[in-house]
């Protein structure tokens, strides 16, 4: 387990440092942004006021923007946490598939690794690059959050990055069994971009459309705190996210168990192909 | 199953939905021997390999593979066997050396690094190249030594040397050679019927997904049709050599010269032509190619 391990880490290196890399900056410099916005808070309290309620929903919300993990909701975990989201499908659904649809797991599959071992491997690589780029953000706040009147240690910080780890896990393992389940990895991440996207939307347009409530709860995105894991952690909503994750791992692990390792040229690549097919069968059904 | 056969089938069954890729087929492979299987684009080879290595499952039917079942311990047979697959894929940013270090790695580090060099040497390729530079017939190369790196008790080979030059084909066939002598089973699929009449100690013949012909390539041959030119000393009558049993002919030159089909033995058509001034008889054994053909027309 331990080379595919290695083989998934070193392959996932590049994304890693530049996902880590950039948000980490990108993190950064948005602390640093603090005490300005708190020396002009009245004027951003007066601004966003007169903002339309759909645009302030799509930000995060304008509660206690002022405050350090409103602010940091509404500055960073908003946008990064679907941002990230889609590096979490991609990553994930290309997990497996991507390698047998490339060919490689034919010949890997061939060596003497039991398909546990394997997808143990992959799973474990892939949690690992996401702790990776969540931990290097969360050092990338560290750093200077120090010289800012945020008021939040290294401590504090942790909650909101396992709220992101664990989102991303969900998403993640989301786009793994849907990209074993479904014809191919394309599918697999569209429909996992899908959920994405929307339980993003619903979760912007439910705190608007309180209707929307008994749906939202479905959305990943619900369970999600960001920032707000800063003043207080909501650990049944962390070991829910968890939990799903784990399910979604579950389900794909006995999935590839079961499945045949298909190689490139085989019948069951994606729509087209399927439809291909059920046409050709339709004339020869025809024919006959 | 017999213990004594390092590969075998039964009744093994494999669909793709409605698409039958196997039906039925029962497989003897002895230890120790060179087995060629031939068979058409889509007859069924490699589902048979990929079964073998429980890459796919089939849906019916029994398989051993050095007596163990693969469904049971895919890991203890794939550790006794090397695999070079007829789709060949790799990591293209790699090096050769770093993707075979890989592959030695995810064996537990069963292949010796001197063994690796020594084959990389034998079929003149150069291991510090990125695989995405190289061409088809080195990337071929790697995948050769991948699969015999680890001196495997079996080699399933899906097109060993497809996209090779004439002298690296020779060149694998030489290690084919050396390891059953090392006392390796080898199975290989081919379309090149003329290497598997060189290299095969039998041959099995698939067509849509069953065994129709198993043999050795010589038996094969000889069991088929010959090819008879005899030049006369002067015209004669075709149609008394037609009359005789497994005999057609085929062309004739003014009756002086006429090419026949013989099937089965000699003996009928020798004593036919005793009646005639004949000057001359050459005979010409079928190639396993034009045998193959004769299942599939």
């Amino acid at each position: 387990m331990l080379a595919i391990l290695r083989h998934t880490m070193s392959r996932s290196r590049t994304a890693i440092l530049a996902w880590g890399l950039i948000l980490a900056i990108y993190a950064g410099s948005m602390v640093t942004f603090y005490d300005n916005i708190l020396e002009m808070s009245d004027m951003f309290t007066e601004l966003i006021s007169h903002y339309p309620e759909e645009l302030v929903a799509f930000v995060g919300g304008a509660e206690g923007i002022t405050e350090p993990e409103g602010y940091l909701d509404t500055y960073l975990f908003s946008y990064i946490a679907p941002i990230l989201g889609i590096y979490a499908i991609l990553a994930g659904s290309g997990l497996l598939v991507g390698d047998e649809e490339r060919g490689l797991l034919d010949l890997f599959i061939s060596h003497p690794i039991s398909r546990t071992r394997l997808f143990l491997g992959r799973w474990v690589g892939f949690c690992l690059s996401l702790l990776l780029i969540v931990g290097l953000m969360w050092v990338g706040i560290v750093i200077p959050v120090g010289s800012t009147q945020l008021g939040l240690g290294a401590i504090d910080l942790v909650g909101p990055f396992l709220s992101l780890f664990a989102f991303l896990l969900l998403f993640g393992t989301l786009a793994l069994l849907l990209s074993l389940a479904l014809p191919s990895r394309n599918l697999g991440a569209a429909v996992a971009g899908l959920v994405l996207g929307g339980g993003f939307m619903l979760n912007v347009i439910a705190t608007i459309k309180p209707d929307l409530d008994s749906i939202n709860q479905f959305s990943p995105f619900a369970y999600f705190q960001g920032g707000k894991a800063a003043a207080g952690m909501e650990w049944g909503w962390l070991v829910g996210l968890f939990a799903v994750a784990l399910v979604f791992s579950l389900i794909a692990w006995l999935l590839f168990q079961r499945r045949d390792i298909r190689v490139v040229g085989e019948h069951g690549w994606g729509l087209p192909n399927i439809l291909k097919r059920w046409n050709a069968n339709r004339r020869k059904a025809e024919a006959t | 199953m017999n213990a004594k056969m390092a590969i075998e089938t039964r009744n093994l069954v494999k669909n793709y939905g409605a698409v039958q890729a196997l039906r039925g087929l029962d497989l003897q492979v002895r230890e120790g021997e060179i087995y060629g299987f031939l068979g058409p684009n889509g007859a069924g080879k490699t589902t048979t390999i990929r079964c073998l290595l429980d890459s796919i499952r089939p849906n019916a039917g029994e398989v051993r593979v050095l007596g163990i079942d693969p469904q049971s311990d895919p890991v203890a047979v794939r550790a006794r066997v090397g695999y070079l697959p007829g789709e060949l894929a790799l990591e293209g940013n790699l090096k050769a050396i770093d993707m075979l270090q890989l592959l030695n790695r995810f064996r537990g580090g069963q292949a010796k690094r001197a063994f690796i060099h020594e084959l990389a040497e034998r079929l003149d390729l150069d291991l510090n190249v990125k695989i995405k530079n190289l061409s088809k017939g080195n990337k071929q190369k790697i995948g050769v030594i991948q699969a015999f790196m680890h001196q495997p008790e079996l080699l399933l080979l899906d097109e060993p040397t497809s996209g090779l030059d004439p002298m690296m084909q020779r060149e694998v066939h030489q290690f084919l050679s050396d390891m059953r002598d090392a006392g390796a089973t080898i199975f290989f699929s081919s379309h090149v019927l003329s290497e598997v009449e060189v290299i095969a100690d039998r041959v099995g013949i698939i067509r849509t997904g069953e065994l129709v012909e198993v043999a050795e390539p010589s038996t094969l041959i000889q069991r088929s049709l010959l090819r008879v030119e005899v030049r006369f000393q002067q015209p004669v009558e075709v149609h008394r050599l037609e009359q005789v049993e497994g005999v057609r002919t085929l062309v004739q030159d003014d009756g002086t010269v006429i090419r026949m089909e013989v099937e089965g033995e000699m003996d009928a058509l020798v004593k036919a032509l005793a009646e005639f001034p004949v000057s001359r008889i050459e005979t010409e054994l079928p190639s396993l190619e034009e045998v193959f053909l004769i299942y599939y027309q």
